[in-house]
């Protein structure tokens, strides 16, 4: 296993506020997306592996070094924090020469380092010359984008990306980001929009409560919640006769119905779905669609935090 | 970045203005007094009075809005070290009020020289070693607190107005960490002469410790201190 961040035992509280409570989980190279409902602790998570928190009690080591005061291992991470804030009064180009220069980048070669990230995070040059104060949410984010990999980092973190953008700019930074996991970047990113996450990411950790519910594979994480039924939904003509139909075959925990669909509860889906040739055949339905709505990382997620 | 900031055709207005007000008021409160004030306002009422309140408002205020706006998150994740950034902090605050102080001492000069007022070069030299030395400390002292706390500024007050003359007044040496007390003997010397090097080199030799012992503090607290980010806080 190539786990690029470890946490072993993890807490941090502020004060007697609870952060993350003895999490432990690794994450492996790639692109993995940090999910959970607001105060679950990924904030928490993040300034810890950012070295901004030290933990209270356990360990967590990123690219194999502990990241408290250790400038070193900050130059291999690029990180982009959820808070839209950012130096109004500036223009990006010099506010990420002044970044890129603390990053350790001779400063006659900041502004090319600078110009290079904003065309990457799809800036449009036209908007270079303008105060910050005067950009949309999406041209903030691709500031925030651009700072935190101008400086190639082997681990890229962040923190709600998503935010403000459109369908299309969301699109935009997906592509960028998958762009720089196929050039080696590992991405950790964490988002609300879970169905972007969706496509984006190989691995997931699930945060709720300070508490880490499940890390791995979509799959593997799926598997942790057999024992809650799978929810299908039907399009049909006649929903209440399949619905009873099904009913009477004792494969369905329960259901509900209106005039155009019908939403199972299935306790053993693979035998479900073995069986459903023969179950419609007999039901003299019309069946116009079924999809098993606990593919999607919405659904786990919704289990997982309940 | 903030140097940069300073670099625009607005700072270059507003600092013509400011030099304009004080070389006419400076000239208007002298030709209307009875009695030479010139000295009086431009140590009293500049150095010792307006100067320390100015840099204590100034001195954090750079490192308290990044921190109030949360955009230090930005400057924190850099391979750099905590100290480094408190320092570069000190010194991007240092330029700002060493351009403002610059400016002002500038046009008191100037209508000193004018009033006939400035007769050496040593009196030109020993007011802006004041100044300078004023401005460094205060910074110094107000970053210090602004290290601690948001509420820099009335902390930073409470200790111009309290600590400095109580400090300054103990019988024992102690006192010498008054920067107030430090510098009312030596802004003295530019009117009285007298050019002792106990009055003109030692007491720019105390000032420069309490600025680095206030340095090396505000810098202790800065990297160990973790800051909740946010508004007001």
């Amino acid at each position: 296993m190539n786990a690029i961040i470890e946490a072993k035992e993890l807490s941090c509280f502020y004060g007697i506020v609870l952060g993350l409570n003895n999490v432990t989980f690794d994450i492996e190279a790639g692109i993995t997306g940090l999910v959970g409902p607001n105060g679950a602790g990924k904030s928490t998570l993040i300034k810890a592996i950012t070295g901004q928190l030290a933990p209270s009690s356990g360990t967590i080591s990123v690219l194999g070094a502990n990241p408290i005061n250790n400038p070193s291992l900050l130059a291999k991470i690029g990180y982009c924090p959820e808070r839209e804030q950012i130096r109004k009064e500036l223009k990006p180009i010099d506010w990420l020469r002044g970044l890129a220069s603390l990053s350790g980048i001779p400063w006659n070669e900041t502004r090319e380092v600078a110009e290079k990230a904003l065309q990457r995070a799809r800036l449009e040059s036209t908007h270079w010359g303008k105060r910050m104060g005067t950009y949309s949410k999406g041209m903030k984010q691709r500031v925030k984008l651009a700072q935190s990999i101008m400086h190639d980092p082997d681990l890229i973190i962040l923190d709600e990306p998503m935010n403000g953008l459109d369908p299309n700019g969301r699109a935009e930074i997906g592509e960028i980001l998958k762009e720089l996991n196929e050039q080696g970047k590992s991405i950790l990113v964490s988002s609300h929009i879970l169905h972007e996450l969706e496509f984006l990411c190989s691995r997931f950790l699930i945060l709720n409560w300070g508490r880490a519910l499940a890390s791995g594979s979509q799959i593997d994480i799926r598997e942790t919640v057999t024992e809650w039924p799978d929810e299908i939904a039907i399009r049909c003509n006649e929903p209440v006769k399949l619905a009873r139909h099904l009913q009477n075959q004792d494969l369905i925990r329960g259901f509900l119905a209106d005039d155009e669909s019908l939403k199972l509860w299935v306790s053993d889906p693979e035998s479900f779905f073995a069986n459903w040739p023969r179950l419609v055949s007999g039901s003299g339905v019309e069946i116009f669609e079924i999809r098993n709505q606990n593919q999607a990382l919405t659904s786990t997620f919704e289990r997982m935090t309940q | 970045m903030q140097i940069r900031e300073m670099m625009s055709v607005s700072t270059a207005v507003r600092y013509a203005i400011v030099f304009i007000a004080i070389s006419g008021l400076l000239a208007f409160i002298n030709a209307q007094s009875n009695r030479n004030v010139f000295w009086d306002i431009s140590n009293n009422l500049f150095v010792l009075g307006f100067l320390p309140y100015f840099c204590i408002v100034k001195g954090a205020e750079s490192l308290r809005s990044e921190l109030r706006e949360g955009t230090i998150e930005f400057l924190w994740t850099r391979p750099a070290r905590k100290a480094s950034l408190f320092f570069g902090f000190y010194l991007s605050s240092l330029a700002s009020t060493l351009a403002t102080t610059f400016i002002c001492v500038l046009a008191i000069l100037s209508t000193g020289l004018w009033l006939g007022e400035i007769s050496s070069f040593s009196q030109i030299a020993v007011y802006v070693g004041a100044c300078a030395a004023t401005t460094l400390s205060f910074s110094a002292i107000s970053i210090a607190i602004g290290s601690i706390t948001s509420k820099f500024i009335v902390f930073g007050i409470i200790y111009h107005t309290l600590i400095e003359k109580l400090v300054g007044q103990l019988p024992t040496s102690v006192r010498h960490l008054s920067v107030i007390g430090n510098l009312r003997p030596y802004l003295d010397s530019i009117t009285s002469g007298v050019s002792d090097s106990a009055i003109t080199i030692q007491p720019l030799f105390n000032i420069g410790l309490v600025s680095i012992v206030s340095l090396l503090l505000g810098a202790t607290l800065f990297t160990w201190k973790s800051y909740p980010f946010g508004s007001g806080k």
